[in-house]
């Protein structure tokens, strides 16, 4: 985590340029005109602070893999989702629901923290209020009775130690009220929030992925970082989202998602068959009417010549029914056929996405990219 | 002889607490004769500690949110135990205020009691520096004013804008001490501040600098070329409270409020060395007579060794703990070496220093508690035998070499040398770039010209952003020349 926006400035003088002197404790072996070479040898410590004593603040975070995901896929959604489709995606929301006794400082509830505090104030010294109103009066009747008794020059004595008894009590009892806490732990309230999900509509994702002989380890590393990362986007974003994984090189294979990570084959390559399945698959279970419906498809691009006119025209097909399809080509330094067919779609397709990822460091600010921005789409 | 007990576990409660605090100050002020502020001491937790330790030791303190990342790091730090904390903490007031940690041992409290309420206090009430520069009085007071007033100006103004003003002041907190000026002292005192009010209120209505129109009396306008300042000015914190031209005056009251604490702040940098140095001398004493005298057991005393050897620790420069001079270790040596060039000088401590062989020996150790800031004491005290001790040597870096040089070992030859040399080095650690306010342009487009005096290079990234954030709190464009023609950095409007 970048520490530059906690840096605190100031006028500081950079040791590494310019001339110092410096005394240092537990010399060894120098003698004066020793030279000791920079850059550690010589046994000079590495250590070296800032004369100043104000170095570079290091601060370090430690994060749930909760928080790391939300971190992670922070902003993100899929796009052009429609609502209302009637089923069963559930996006979830945190609501307000009441109060608890337990939670988090941040969310201490002030108003009702102090009006507990107060009930329970007022419950335990409401009996001591009693009893001292009580006593306040009877040591006023007192007083009038003894400046009356020594009006009459009467003896006053065995009043006065009754009088020197109430104010003891009185002095007791105003200590117990005292010390009864402002707050108590016992009086703290949270706000409680909980998690409600709400029906919005329902999706699939449909995940095709090159697993012909062509694609390398490279190629294969790249497209399961992409894959993997929308895997979890989806499983901790929405609920419900239907995944449909098909591997394919010269055939293509509806897996699970476990044979779909760890696919290891080999083989020509042919794109329209997954395509064509992806269409099956999608006219089958999920029908445009009911279904948001999206495709994400990764290659290294290799294809037959002569199967990229069959892929435009599946492709072109599909896009009538996708809410999205995006295209990641994979580690290549020019663009393939496939890439070229798919851009030519994109033109006429607003929500066909082509991206390239050529080096791990690549894929997730290009995954980021693409689920940022909400596209426009207006067909079915 | 006292000869009892004043414990024998190691469990501490308040009856012990304040036994021991007797027996402390029976032999600091009898004994060592001390002077000390009333004593008051506080009982925290370790959560509390770290929440003292981020806001600088402060009881008092405005939020800022530094003070929860230094939090964070600390407690991060702590928790993974890369860190012990200390075992005390104490403030600068009257009452003196010392907090004890809850988790030490009978014989730590009494260690801390000693270091911190008869060591620490008597060196605040004493030191000519902390008399001439803080005021025990009335800090708690102000304390508590500033955090209520930056409360009250994140309520009215939001956090965000006092937080900007904040960092910004921050960033020059350094900066805005007088160096060479007494300040006045601190207060919270109502009058003074409603005066202060007035006065600023006036200013700004009057603000001599930023008139404009010629005085009516004299048809002339007055001489474009009288610089403002007259002279260059060194505290730019103060420099912007009272001159930025447009600033509301509730932010001049936070960059006020800023100065202010760390104007008191200011002598603890000044004094690290002796302050620790002579707190380690009062305990290492007081733990000692409270020995001899029966008061603690063996144990004890042992127990005691274990924590204070560790405290007055000198890693040697090529470990990897070292991370400096450690200013306990060297202030300790001196204050102890004091003693003992008055009580068994050498023929070499005759040579070096006047008091050598003086009999009453805590007289000396006063005087140089009471008279010395870290860089005089230094040059006053460091004795050849602690050069030797420390096995101190000086280094100096060009950076046209490619190797450092050894320029005195502790030697005959190179006592003198590294005791300049190492009172130098702590004078210059405790004090930031010299830059000063060179001119504003009053005339024209009001920009505000610092200069860098010192021939250091300064680290360029660092000063960019402070220069943007005086530029925030001055409002209008500032730049920053240095000693090479070559050097120069600006900050300007948007």
């Amino acid at each position: 985590m970048p520490a530059n926006d906690l840096h605190e400035p100031s006028f500081r003088h950079d040791p590494a340029n310019g001339s110092w002197d410096r005394v240092l404790p537990g010399n060894k072996s120098f003698q004066r005109g020793d030279e000791i070479p920079k850059g550690g040898g010589g046994g000079q410590s590495g250590r070296e602070g800032a004369p100043d004593g104000e170095g570079e603040d290091a601060l370090g975070v430690l994060l749930s893999p909760d928080e790391f995901l939300d971190l992670l896929f922070d902003g993100l959604s899929l796009p052009n989702l429609r609502q209302g489709t009637g089923g069963e995606i559930e996006a979830e929301q945190w609501r307000r629901s009441g109060f608890v006794r337990d939670g988090s400082p941040s969310r201490m509830h002030v108003a009702r923290t102090m009006r507990a505090a107060r009930a329970r104030r007022l419950a335990l010294r409401a009996g001591k209020r009693r009893a001292l109103e009580a006593l306040q009066e009877e040591r006023e009747k007192l007083l009038a009775d003894i400046s009356a008794r020594k009006k009459q020059q009467d003896d006053v004595s065995i009043e006065e130690e009754r009088l020197r008894d109430i104010d003891a009590q009185i002095a007791v009892l105003q200590r117990k009220m005292r010390a009864v806490p402002f707050i108590d732990d016992s009086d703290l309230r949270f706000a409680h929030i909980d998690r409600h999900t709400q029906p919005r509509s329902q999706a699939s994702m449909i995940c095709i992925m090159d697993v012909s002989g062509s694609m390398g380890e490279t190629e294969k590393d790249l497209s399961k970082r992409f894959f993997l990362l929308l895997y979890l986007f989806l499983q901790r974003q929405y609920q419900n989202v239907q995944i449909v994984f098909i591997k394919h090189h010269s055939v293509a294979q509806e897996c699970t998602e476990r044979e779909f990570f760890a696919a290891r084959e080999g083989g020509g390559t042919l794109v329209s068959p997954a395509l064509a399945l992806a269409e099956e698959i999608i006219s089958a279970r999920f029908p445009a009417d009911e279904w948001n419906v999206y495709l994400a498809q990764a290659s290294d691009g290799d294809n037959y010549f002569a199967d990229n006119a069959v892929v435009e025209e599946v492709a072109s097909r599909l896009l009538q029914r996708l809410r999205a399809f995006y295209y990641l080509e994979v580690n290549r330094d020019d663009e393939s056929h496939l890439l070229q067919v798919y851009q030519e779609l994109a033109e006429f397709f607003p929500h066909m996405v082509c991206t390239r990822a050529q080096q791990r460091e690549d894929v997730y600010p290009m995954f980021r990219e693409l689920f940022s921005k909400p596209q426009v789409l207006e067909h079915g | 002889m006292v000869d009892r007990l004043l414990f024998s576990d190691n469990d501490w409660s308040f009856s012990r607490l304040d036994a021991v605090d007797r027996a402390c100050a029976q032999i600091a002020q009898e004994e060592l004769g001390l002077d000390t502020y009333p004593n008051q001491l506080e009982l925290i937790s370790a959560e509390q500690m770290l929440d003292a330790y981020a806001s600088i030791g402060l009881p008092v303190y405005y939020a800022h949110w530094s003070f929860g990342k230094q939090h964070a790091i600390e407690s991060g730090q702590y928790k993974r135990g890369e860190m012990g904390l200390a075992y005390e903490l104490v403030i600068n007031s009257n009452p003196c205020i010392s907090y004890l940690m809850e988790e030490n041992t009978m014989t730590m409290q009494t260690l801390v009691i000693a270091h911190a309420a008869y060591g620490h206090n008597a060196f605040f009430k004493n030191n000519v520096f902390f008399q001439q520069w803080t005021d025990a009085e009335g800090i708690l007071d102000y304390l508590s004013f500033a955090q209520a007033y930056i409360a009250a100006c994140e309520e009215r103004y939001g956090i965000q804008e006092v937080s900007a003003v904040l960092d910004a002041a921050h960033a020059i907190a350094r900066n805005g001490i007088d160096r060479a000026r007494r300040p006045r002292k601190l207060s919270a005192r109502e009058e003074e501040m409603r005066r202060q009010e007035r006065e600023r209120y006036l200013e700004q209505q009057l603000s001599e600098i930023w008139r404009t129109l010629p005085p009516t009396s004299s048809p002339e306008r007055p001489a474009q070329e009288s610089r403002f300042p007259p002279e260059p000015t060194e505290n730019l914190l103060y420099f912007i409270e009272k001159n930025a031209p447009q600033m509301p005056s509730w932010q001049r009251e936070i960059l006020r409020i800023v100065r202010k604490i760390n104007q008191y702040l200011y002598p603890q940098g000044q004094t690290k060395i002796m302050n620790e140095g002579f707190a380690c001398f009062v305990h290492y004493y007081i733990m000692h007579r409270l020995h001899e005298t029966g008061q603690i057991t063996d144990g004890s005393l042992l127990e005691f060794y274990a924590s204070h050897t560790a405290v007055v620790f000198q890693p040697d420069y090529d470990d990897p703990r070292y991370s400096g001079i450690n200013p306990y270790a060297l202030g300790f040596a001196i204050f102890r070496d004091i003693q003992r060039i008055c009580s068994a000088p050498t023929e070499e401590d005759r040579r070096f220093f006047a008091f050598a062989g003086d009999p009453d020996w805590k007289k000396q150790v006063l005087f140089a508690m009471r008279e010395f800031r870290d860089d005089s004491f230094i040059l006053q005290y460091l004795s050849p035998k602690v050069i030797r001790d420390l096995h101190l040597f000086a280094l100096h870096n060009d950076p046209e070499n490619a190797a450092y040089r050894v320029t005195a070992i502790h030697d005959d030859a190179g006592y003198r040398e590294i005791r300049e040399r190492l009172a130098q080095q702590v004078a210059q650690s405790s004090r930031p770039p010299n830059i000063v306010i060179d001119k504003v342009d009053r005339w024209g487009d009001r920009h505000l010209e610092l200069r860098q005096l010192d021939a250091m290079p300064l680290s360029e990234k660092d000063a960019q952003s402070t220069l943007e954030m005086i530029q925030r709190l001055w409002g209008y464009d500032v730049f920053l020349s240095g000693n090479h023609p070559e050097f120069s950095l600006s900050a300007r409007r948007d």
